[in-house]
C-alpha cells in the first residue's frame, strides 16, 4: 500500500514537471512574438493623432480666446516615452510538508502548487514644454521677415494664402484687418494684386530669388518673366507693374519690409508678427450673441468678406464630425469637416509658428534605464 | 482510484481554461486599449490653459504687491511631465496541500485561487524657475530701449496703447507719471500725442527706420511723412500737429530717436522710455485698495485719478464668478472684469513686454530622468 501511494506519489510529481516545462517551453516559443513590436504598431498612429490633434485644438483655442482679448499661449509636446512591461511567471513548489496532525500520513502531507502569473504595466511619460521663453514669444511679437514669407511661397505653399495671412500691406495696399474691434476688409488693389501674382505662379512666369550677399546677409527678389504666353495674364502683369509703381520691363523686383518703397524698382512688403495674423483670424470665429452683448468678446462684423480664410462656428453640442473643436467658456468652437479653406490655413499656420520657434531648445528630460 | 482522480482532474482542467482566459483577456486588453496617446489630447489643453491662468493671475499679483510697495517676483513653468502608469496583474494558483486531518482525499486536498490586481497612478512632475537672476532683475529695473517701443508700434501695436504704457516723455511732453508716490496727470499734450500718433499709424503716416551710418553705427529714425507727398488732408494735419508739439523742425521728415528727456537739437526725438519695473508700477495706479489699507499706511495713497485708464483692478471680499482674473492679496481679492476689453488687451501688450526682460543667458534647467520601468 505504502510503495503504491509512492509510486503515484513520483508519478504526480513526474506530472508536475512535465506540465512545467511545457508552459515554460511554450513561454520560450511566445518570445517569437514579443511585446515591444505590437506597440509600436499600436501606438506610433495614435500619438501621430494625437499630437496633430491637440495642436489643431491648441491653435484653434488661442484663435477663440483673441476673439476674447485673452492673450495666446502655446505649449509643446517634445518627447514621449512609452514604456510597458509584461511579466510571465510559472512556478511549482513541491514538497512534504510538516502536518499539524501527526496522525495524517506521509502521501495525505504532499504538498505540490502550481503558479501561474501573468502582469502587464504600461507607463506612458509624455513631457510637455510652455513656449513661453523670451525668444519665442518675441518671435511671436515681431513681424515674420519677408524672406520667410517668399520662402514659404518658393517652396510650394499657395501665394494668395500666404500673402493673405502674412501680409499686413503690400506697397501700402492692405489687407484686412480687426483693431480695436473694427473689422476693415482688404483693398480690392491688394485682392487684384495677390490674384495675379498667384495666376503668374500657376502659369510659371513668376519665381523668387534669394540672394546672399558677402556679409551674409539675405535679400529676396521677385522675378517675373517677360515672355508671358497668356494675353490675360501678360495685361494684368503690366498692369500690376504700374500699381506698384515698377518699370514695365522689370524683372527681378527687390522685396523689402515697410509701408513705401524707398528705392527705384522695389516693393514694400509689410508682414505681420504671427500674433497679428492670429488676431485678424478672430472676427472669423461665431460668438455667443450674450458674450457680444456683455463686452466679453469683441464685435466685429465680416459680413462684406467672401471668402474668409477660416470660419470657426459655435454652438452647444460638439457636433460629431469636425475638423477640430474646442470648448472654450462653455461652448463649442469647431470647424466644419467640408471648410477646406479653414484646414489650409491651418496648414500654413503650422509652418509659420514653426518660423517663431528659433529660441535655444530647453532641455529635455534625459531617459535613463536601469541595467539589470 | 479512477473514481478518487475525476473529480481532481475536472477541477483542475476548469480553473486552466479559467487562467488561459484570463490571460488571453488581459493580453487582448493590452493590446488594443493603450493610455498614452489619448492623455496627450485630455491633457496639453489644461495644461495650456493653466499655463496660460496661472500667468495672469502672477501678472495681476506683481502690479497689486507694487501697490503695496511689495516686491515683484517672477516663475516661470519651464517644463511639465506627465507620468501615468497602469498596472495590471492576474495569477491563479492550484494544487493539493496537506490535509489538517488524516484522511481526508486528495480531491478534498485540492486547492484553487485567483489572484487579480490593478492599479493607476498619476505623477506629474512640473518644473518651475524662479526668475530672480541678476540678470533678469538688471532687465526690469533697466529702462527699455527706444527702439523696441517704435518697433511694437512699426509691427502694428495701437501706438497710443503702447506708448501710453511704455513711455514717460517725448522731446519732454509728459505722460502720467510711473511714480506712485508722485502720481501725476498725463500733459494735455500728450494725451493729443497719443490720438495723433495713432491716426498717423492707421494712415500709414509714420514708420520707423534703422540707418547705418559709414562708420557701421546703427542709429534708428522716425520717418514722419512730408506733407509734399500724395497723402489725404486729414494725415497731413496730423501729422504737422505731432511735429508741433514734439517741438520738431516741421521742415524735416526723419528724426533721430535717442534715450532720454532733453531734446538738444530740432531734429532728434527724445524718448524717455519705463523699465519693466516701471510699467508695472504705473499700471499699479489703477487698483483699487480698501479705505483701510490706505489708513493703515500699507497702501500707497494717490492724490490724483486718471479717468481713462488702461487698466482696471477691483477689490472685493470675493472675486466674481466669471473675471478674468483673479488673486488673493492682504485679505482681499483683487481681480479684473471679464468685460474690460481695455485691461484684457493691457494684458497681452505686458505679455510681450516681460519677455523683453526675460534672459536665457544664465538659465539652466533642472535635467529630469525618467527611469525607464
Amino acid at each position: 500500500m505504502l510503495a503504491g501511494r509512492r509510486v503515484n506519489l513520483e508519478r504526480s510529481i513526474g506530472v508536475v514537471i512535465l506540465v512545467t516545462a511545457v508552459l515554460i517551453s511554450s513561454g520560450c516559443h511566445r518570445m517569437r512574438q514579443h511585446l515591444g513590436p505590437q506597440t509600436i504598431a499600436a501606438d506610433r498612429m495614435p500619438y501621430n493623432n494625437a499630437v496633430a490633434e491637440s495642436w489643431k485644438q491648441q491653435t484653434l483655442l488661442n484663435i477663440v480666446k483673441l476673439r476674447y482679448v485673452e492673450t495666446p499661449f502655446f505649449i509643446d509636446v517634445p518627447q514621449i516615452v512609452s514604456g510597458y512591461g509584461l511579466d510571465r511567471t510559472v512556478s511549482t513548489t513541491l514538497g512534504l510538508q510538516a502536518a499539524p496532525n501527526l496522525n495524517i500520513p506521509d502521501d495525505e502531507r504532499f504538498l505540490g502548487l502550481f503558479n501561474l502569473n501573468a502582469a502587464y504595466s504600461e507607463r506612458p511619460t509624455i513631457s510637455y514644454s510652455p513656449q513661453t521663453s523670451s525668444q519665442f514669444v518675441v518671435n511671436l511679437a515681431t513681424p515674420l521677415p519677408p524672406i520667410a514669407v517668399l520662402s514659404l511661397i518658393e517652396s510650394g505653399y499657395a501665394t494668395d494664402t500666404a500673402l493673405q495671412l502674412s501680409l499686413q500691406s503690400l506697397n501700402g495696399f492692405r489687407n484686412k484687418t480687426a483693431s480695436d474691434g473694427v473689422f476693415r476688409p482688404a483693398d480690392p488693389e491688394f485682392l487684384w494684386a495677390i490674384d495675379v501674382l498667384e495666376r503668374a505662379r500657376d502659369s510659371g512666369e513668376f519665381g523668387i530669388q534669394i540672394v546672399r550677399d558677402n556679409r551674409s546677409s539675405e535679400s529676396a527678389n521677385i522675378q517675373i518673366g517677360d515672355n508671358v504666353s497668356d494675353p490675360q495674364l501678360a495685361a494684368d502683369l503690366l498692369q500690376l507693374k504700374e500699381m506698384l509703381g515698377l518699370e514695365s520691363d522689370a524683372q527681378s523686383i527687390e522685396v523689402e519690409y515697410g509701408d513705401t518703397p524707398t528705392r527705384p524698382n522695389q516693393i514694400a512688403m509689410k508682414t505681420r508678427p504671427i500674433y497679428l495674423v492670429l488676431r485678424d483670424l478672430s472676427p472669423f470665429v461665431e460668438v455667443p450673441a450674450e458674450h457680444i452683448a456683455e463686452g466679453r468678446a469683441m464685435p466685429f462684423d465680416t459680413s462684406g468678406e467672401e471668402n474668409p480664410p477660416i470660419l470657426v462656428q459655435c454652438g452647444c453640442e460638439r457636433p460629431a464630425d469636425c475638423f477640430t473643436a474646442v470648448c472654450y467658456r462653455d461652448y463649442w468652437f469647431w470647424i466644419d469637416q467640408g471648410h477646406l479653406e479653414s484646414k489650409r490655413t491651418f496648414n500654413y499656420l503650422l509652418v509659420m509658428l514653426a518660423l517663431a520657434d528659433t529660441g535655444p531648445k530647453q532641455a529635455q528630460p534625459t531617459v535613463t534605464i536601469q541595467a539589470n | 482510484m479512477t473514481v478518487l482522480f475525476k473529480t481532481p482532474v475536472d477541477s483542475v482542467c476548469i480553473p486552466i481554461l479559467g487562467w488561459v482566459s484570463m490571460v488571453a483577456l488581459l493580453l487582448i486588453q493590452c493590446g488594443c486599449h493603450h493610455i498614452g496617446p489619448k492623455t496627450i489630447v485630455d491633457d496639453r489643453l489644461p495644461y495650456n490653459e493653466a499655463v496660460a491662468e496661472s500667468w495672469k493671475e502672477q501678472t495681476l499679483l506683481n502690479i497689486v504687491k507694487q501697490r503695496y510697495g511689495d516686491t515683484v517676483a517672477f516663475a516661470e513653468v519651464s517644463q511639465v511631465i506627465s507620468g501615468y502608469s497602469r498596472d495590471r496583474s492576474g495569477g491563479v494558483e492550484i494544487g493539493t496541500v496537506p490535509g489538517v486531518v488524516p484522511g481526508l482525499t486528495p480531491g478534498d486536498r485540492f486547492r484553487t485561487l485567483f489572484n487579480l490586481r490593478t492599479s493607476f497612478s498619476d505623477r506629474p512632475t512640473i518644473t518651475y524657475t524662479p526668475q530672480t537672476g541678476s540678470q533678469f532683475l538688471r532687465r526690469l529695473a533697466r529702462p527699455l530701449r527706444p527702439e523696441v517701443v517704435l518697433f511694437l508700434i512699426e509691427a502694428g501695436y495701437p501706438a497710443d496703447v503702447i506708448l501710453e504704457l511704455t513711455v514717460e516723455s517725448i522731446n519732454g511732453v509728459r505722460n502720467r507719471s510711473s511714480s506712485l508716490r508722485q502720481a501725476r496727470l498725463a500733459d494735455p499734450e500728450f494725451q493729443r500725442l497719443l490720438q495723433v500718433f495713432r491716426r498717423a499709424q492707421l494712415a500709414r503716416g509714420l514708420s520707423t527706420r534703422v540707418k547705418i551710418n559709414p562708420e557701421k553705427v546703427e542709429t534708428t529714425v522716425l520717418l514722419i511723412r512730408s506733407p509734399d507727398e500724395n497723402i489725404d488732408s486729414d494725415l497731413v494735419s496730423d501729422l504737422a500737429e505731432s511735429k508741433k508739439l514734439l517741438n520738431l523742425d516741421e521742415e524735416l521728415s526723419e528724426f533721430r530717436v535717442v534715450q532720454g528727456s532733453v531734446q538738444l537739437e530740432k531734429n532728434q526725438l527724445a524718448i524717455q522710455t519705463r523699465p519693466l519695473l516701471g510699467i508695472l508700477s504705473g499700471l499699479a495706479q489703477f487698483v483699487d485698495v480698501p479705505d483701510h489699507h490706505i489708513a493703515d499706511g500699507s497702501a500707497q495713497p494717490l492724490e490724483v485719478s486718471c479717468t481713462e485708464s488702461p487698466l482696471r483692478v477691483l477689490c472685493s471680499d470675493a472675486p466674481p464668478a466669471d473675471c478674468y482674473a483673479a488673486v488673493p492679496y492682504r485679505g482681499c481679492w483683487y481681480w479684473v472684469d471679464d468685460r474690460d476689453v481695455v485691461s484684457k488687451r493691457t494684458f497681452i501688450y505686458l505679455f510681450f513686454l516681460l519677455a523683453q526682460a526675460d534672459s536665457e543667458a544664465n538659465r539652466s534647467l533642472p535635467l529630469v530622468t525618467i527611469p525607464v520601468n
